[in-house]
């Protein structure tokens, strides 16, 4: 039993930063029907760039907001460069697009920083926090995590559901030639898609690299649990992202920790597979379009 | 041609199968007058172009993207080698393992798998499918992680080249091939010579180290050199209760017993007396040079001798107060004195 709990605490913090992945396909997906393979990629990308920024400055937090800033930019610049020309072909043109820009982003990675992993050591304390005389796998540092992703989602969703900007994109998302007769200027919500999920996922990077070491490929194990979070959450619904990507993280670290950490990527797997064998349209979706 | 194919409808295949025949030739001719090496990557081009066919069936012909065809490539690569490590012959047929079964097995298995994959992916489109697959291509090699025993685990299972003829038998995994390639291919033992059954002559005669001869004929053995009951050990050869030591036995010569409370006499203890008290410390007129002339106390230590001999007045040398002004003391004669002169 004691077991058990220290396993669903020391899945908290990776299921929050996997419910962040997932966000960021989520928020790609709402804006352009494109799933982003990229999306980690980026990640990866602006990460290494907090790093270069905290190694400059010494400062983590200052690191966390230039690598924000750089997802924002690399969001938009992927949207621009590779998606809006290869859209108009057609859909699978654009999922091989995303994922031949996660491979040049992986490229263009260990040219500038390198191949070898480097230590992305957290900001504060990672040891767990001492209570009743014991250690729980809970750290200072999974807090911080914690508090990132809970006051992220929420910001979130005041933009989406108390602001005009929200509303415009959620409308160019739910139909956008209805949206763009009402008005809306549809092409800017999509770039505004992509930028956002940029942002979210380079926040997600810079949480996730202390709990495993940065490498241009380090992350991509994170795109399979982040997509499986995704499509079982609905791929339309922020809030089953969020709530799929902690169930995620919290079954990876119970399988991890009673079997083997090599069975993950098998669990996601078959998550998914079952998932899509049994309710394709995933739990929180309205939507009942994606079988053949 | 687009003539000729449409008048004869099956054209296009026979001219296909042509350009493929003379391709085949081509190659197989350029790849005996090339070095090794070039060889090879000639080889690797031909085999990412194979795995090529298999996208272009899925994602040019059906629409389907798929992310995780070299999923099936390590499928196809791992039934390879396990059918050519572990097979000598072809089951049912009976006939001697090749290369060219190995590929069989190879891409029968590729069809099950692909099979069991499509028939999940058959529901998918788009994204959906793209994900699941890319799931697969991550897990699968966690698959063969999970199983190194009989997948090698992160390493992969290594295979002789070029594929030794008749298949990987035992007699390939002999010494000579062994030493070869310097390693034995994972999943088999290596292969030692077997003893023969009579191994030697155990009658012929063994000398001991010191050149003494041994004869090893168990005929030599008489009933005396059995051993007997008397040969046993007795109740008597244990040690009983009497022979352990008492306290008796500690007993000095004097008759005093031993012990360890011994007690001292009053006189040898230390008494008040013996320590040091406040008149064998000195005072400030000891510091009083011969001229007259008063040492200046320049260090703390000094002050503290002071205070703590008014403060400390009559009490016990125990005092830890006093025990620190002592130590003052020693420091200030070392280092702390100055005596000026002028």
């Amino acid at each position: 039993m004691i077991d058990f709990i220290d396993y669903l605490l020391g899945g908290i913090s990776s299921g929050a930063i996997i419910a962040l992945m997932a966000l960021a396909l989520v928020l790609v997906w709402r804006s352009t029907r494109v799933v982003n393979f990229a999306q980690l990629g980026q990640a990866m990308f602006t990460t290494y760039v907090a790093l270069t920024v905290r190694e400059l400055t010494g400062s983590w937090f200052l690191g966390l907001i230039i690598a924000m800033a750089a997802g924002l930019v690399v969001g938009v610049i992927v949207h621009f460069l590779v998606i809006r020309p290869v859209k108009r072909l057609d859909t699978s043109g654009a999922i091989i697009a995303t994922f031949g820009v996660l491979i040049a982003l992986e490229a263009l990675a260990a040219m500038v920083w390198g191949g070898d992993p480097e230590a992305f050591p957290p900001p504060i304390n990672n040891s767990g926090y001492e209570v009743f005389g014991r250690i729980w796998p809970f750290s200072p540092y999974d807090l911080l995590v914690l508090a990132s992703v809970v006051v992220l989602v929420l910001a979130l969703s005041v933009v989406f559901t108390r602001t005009n900007v929200g509303l415009a994109m959620r409308a160019s998302a739910f139909n956008p030639e209805v949206a763009r007769l009402s008005g809306v200027r549809v092409n800017r919500m999509l770039v505004l898609g992509w930028a956002i999920a940029g942002l979210v996922g380079a926040v997600a990077g810079v949480l996730v690299a202390p709990l495993s070491t940065l490498s241009p490929t380090s992350f991509d194990i994170f795109l399979v649990f982040a997509f499986t979070a995704a499509v079982i959450g609905g791929l339309d619904s922020l809030v089953g992202a969020v709530a799929f990507g902690i169930g995620t993280g919290l079954v990876i670290a119970l399988v991890s920790g009673y079997s083997d950490s090599s069975n993950a990527p098998l669990v996601a797997l078959v998550l998914l597979v079952l998932n899509l064998l049994f309710k394709p349209e995933g739990v929180f979706s309205h939507h009942k379009a994606r079988a053949v | 041609m687009e003539a000729l194919v449409q008048r004869f409808p099956g054209a296009r295949l026979g001219v296909n199968a042509v350009t493929a025949l003379v391709i085949w030739g081509l190659l197989t001719w350029v790849n005996q007058v090339i070095e090794p090496l070039m060889s090879y990557y000639l080889a690797t081009a031909a085999m990412y172009a194979t795995a090529m066919f298999g996208m272009t069936i899925l994602l040019g012909l059906s629409g389907q993207v798929s992310l995780g065809n070299g999923a099936l490539m390590a499928i196809g690569g791992y039934i390879f080698a396990l059918t050519s490590m572990n097979w000598q012959t072809v089951p049912i047929l009976g006939t001697p393992w090749n290369a060219v079964w190995s590929m069989v097995f190879a891409g029968f298995g590729g069809v099950v798998f692909g099979a069991a994959i499509g028939g999940i992916a058959a529901r998918l489109r788009g994204p959906y499918l793209a994900g699941l697959t890319l799931g697969i291509a991550v897990g699968v090699p966690a698959i063969a992680n999970r199983f190194p025993e009989l997948l090698g685990g992160e390493n992969g299972l290594m295979l002789q080249v070029p594929y030794p003829a008749g298949g990987y038998t035992s007699d390939d995994t002999s010494d000579e091939a062994v030493d070869d390639g310097g390693e034995v291919p994972l999943g088999e033992e290596p292969v030692y010579e077997e003893l023969p059954d009579d191994f030697g002559d155990f009658e012929e005669e063994f000398t001991d180290e010191f050149g003494d001869e041994l004869d090893n004929d168990s005929g030599d053995l008489s009933d005396e050199d059995l051993l007997t009951e008397d040969d046993l050990l007795s109740e008597d050869d244990f040690l009983s209760d009497d022979d352990f030591l008492t306290d008796e036995d500690f007993t000095t010569e004097d008759g005093f017993e031993a012990g360890i409370d011994v007690e001292i006499p009053e006189e040898d203890l230390l008494s008040e007396d013996d320590f040091l008290s406040d008149d064998d410390f000195l005072t400030d007129e000891d510091f009083t040079t011969e001229d007259g002339f008063e040492a200046d106390i320049e260090s703390d230590a000094g002050a503290d001798l002071d205070g703590g001999s008014e403060a400390g007045g009559g009490a016990d040398i125990t005092d830890p107060a006093a025990d620190l002004d002592l130590a003052g003391v020693d420091a200030g004669v070392d280092a702390g004195f100055v005596i000026e002169q002028w």
